[in-house]
């Protein structure tokens, strides 16, 4: 499986706890991110409509207030797996590269990311 | 409550950038989004307005280059190289070469070398149809082979007195003439083809059917030279587009995919045309200037028959 972008990764993880619309995901990359990342609109659908089509990321509602319709995205099966072993490798490389510089690498408590 | 709508109705002309089947799909969300993403004071960053303009671009353009748009071409590219079998395998019998656009003596090695690629393109081709990628590719590849033993070999047979830099020139000609540059082009696409997992689309019955009715109607344009012993007349090249054209019409509504994928191998056409040296001669630029309009007018009715009918995906 080819690794995720940095963005589809970010997406993922905003995705991971509960499903979110197309501005929660906004806000919640910005802030995984401690604002380093700041997906435009345009962008953050480019990337949800990539990850739907993988089956990485599914629809789970609509919703219409003030007549403006949200659409609600969370994580699939495939997608939670997929995040998991991102999330593991990118520990790992991060182990790697620590122990070669000489720094201990921080505890995570049990190995998820 | 003013300022709100103002704002909606700019994201709603903005997402107007974005094709109508996606729009269908996304539009009215990605409206919502884009309206929360507004300043205070009620305006679209400009950051916003650039992301949704992206999106427009990779869908219009780059999204056009799909998968199976690949796999279309990639299957037309075998199918204009297999369509070469029969001219080649009758001009070895006569041994002579009806089909050679090139001005230098001919040799054995190309007579023979073309006749034994065009069989392995015929084979490339019809493995690739069938799903067999791997002996497409290995085809493909010893197709090239004996083509290019007898382009060096119709070089060296005149290197005799000559300078250097001739024998140089007189190979980037060799390979660099469109003859050369499809046959490798071929390869390379399937190459990426079978690495990417493609597979040919559509019925492989009609892509049969298409083998021989090819074979027949690119050779017009060198038969035409042989009956007239010079170039093709402007009419004619226009002609060929114009019913190409035509083709691509009432094929659209069916198969999209496969229009597109012939456009692409028009705008091909264009760029190997205009690189090379017959661009000087009259016939050269009118071929280049006759495919760069048909690949716009292909790709214009893939467009709307794409639009037409959304749910046709099924090429051929």
């Amino acid at each position: 499986m080819s690794h995720l972008s940095e963005q589809a990764f970010l997406v993922l993880t905003a995705l991971a706890d509960e499903p979110r619309h197309g501005y929660g995901v906004l806000q919640e990359v910005d802030r995984l991110s401690d604002g380093r990342v700041r997906l435009a609109a345009g962008t953050l659908y480019g990337v949800l409509d990539r990850l739907t089509r993988q089956g990485l990321v599914v629809v789970d509602r609509e919703e219409v207030r003030n007549s403006r319709l949200r659409r609600y995205y969370r994580l699939s099966d495939d997608g939670a797996r997929t995040l998991a072993a991102e999330a593991a490798r990118m520990e790992s490389s991060a182990r790697t590269a620590l122990t070669r510089l000489g720094k201990p690498a921080p505890s995570t408590g049990g190995g998820n990311a | 409550m003013k300022i709100e709508e103002s704002i909606e109705d700019v994201c709603r002309r903005l997402v107007r950038l974005l094709p109508a089947d996606y729009r269908e799909q996304h539009g009215e969300d990605l409206v919502t989004t884009l309206v929360d993403t507004a300043d205070e004071r009620g305006v679209l960053p400009l950051r916003e307005r650039l992301g949704v303009l992206a999106l427009a671009v990779r869908l219009r353009v780059v999204t056009p280059l799909s998968a199976r748009t690949m796999a279309a071409l990639v299957t037309l590219l075998l199918l204009f190289q297999a369509q070469q079998a029969p001219v080649a395998l009758v001009s070895t019998v006569w041994g002579s070469v009806v089909q050679s656009r090139m001005d230098y003596d001919v040799s054995l090695w190309w007579t023979v070398g073309a006749a034994v690629s065009s069989v392995l393109w015929v084979i490339a081709f019809v493995a690739w149809l069938y799903g067999k990628v791997r002996s497409a590719l290995w085809s493909a590849a010893l197709a090239v082979l004996p083509l290019g033993i007898g382009m060096v070999d119709s070089v060296l047979n005149r290197i005799e007195g000559r300078s250097i830099w001739w024998v140089l020139g007189a190979f980037v000609s060799v390979f660099g003439s469109p003859f050369v540059v499809w046959s490798l082009l071929a390869l390379l696409a399937l190459s990426l083809g079978v690495t990417g997992g493609l597979r040919a689309p559509g019925r492989v019955r009609w892509w049969l059917v298409a083998l021989p009715i090819c074979a027949v109607v690119f050779q017009i344009p060198d038969l035409t030279r042989l009956i007239w012993l010079g170039p093709l007349p402007t009419w004619e090249i226009w002609l060929f587009a114009i019913l190409v054209w035509i083709g691509g019409f009432i094929l659209a509504l069916r198969s999209p995919v496969v229009v597109l994928a012939s456009g692409w191998a028009a705008a091909l056409t264009a760029v190997i045309y205009a690189l090379d040296p017959p661009t000087y001669t009259e016939e050269g630029r009118m071929v280049a200037l006759a495919a760069l309009a048909t690949a716009v007018v292909l790709a214009a009715c893939a467009y709307l028959g794409q639009r037409r009918t959304p749910s046709a995906r099924e090429p051929v």
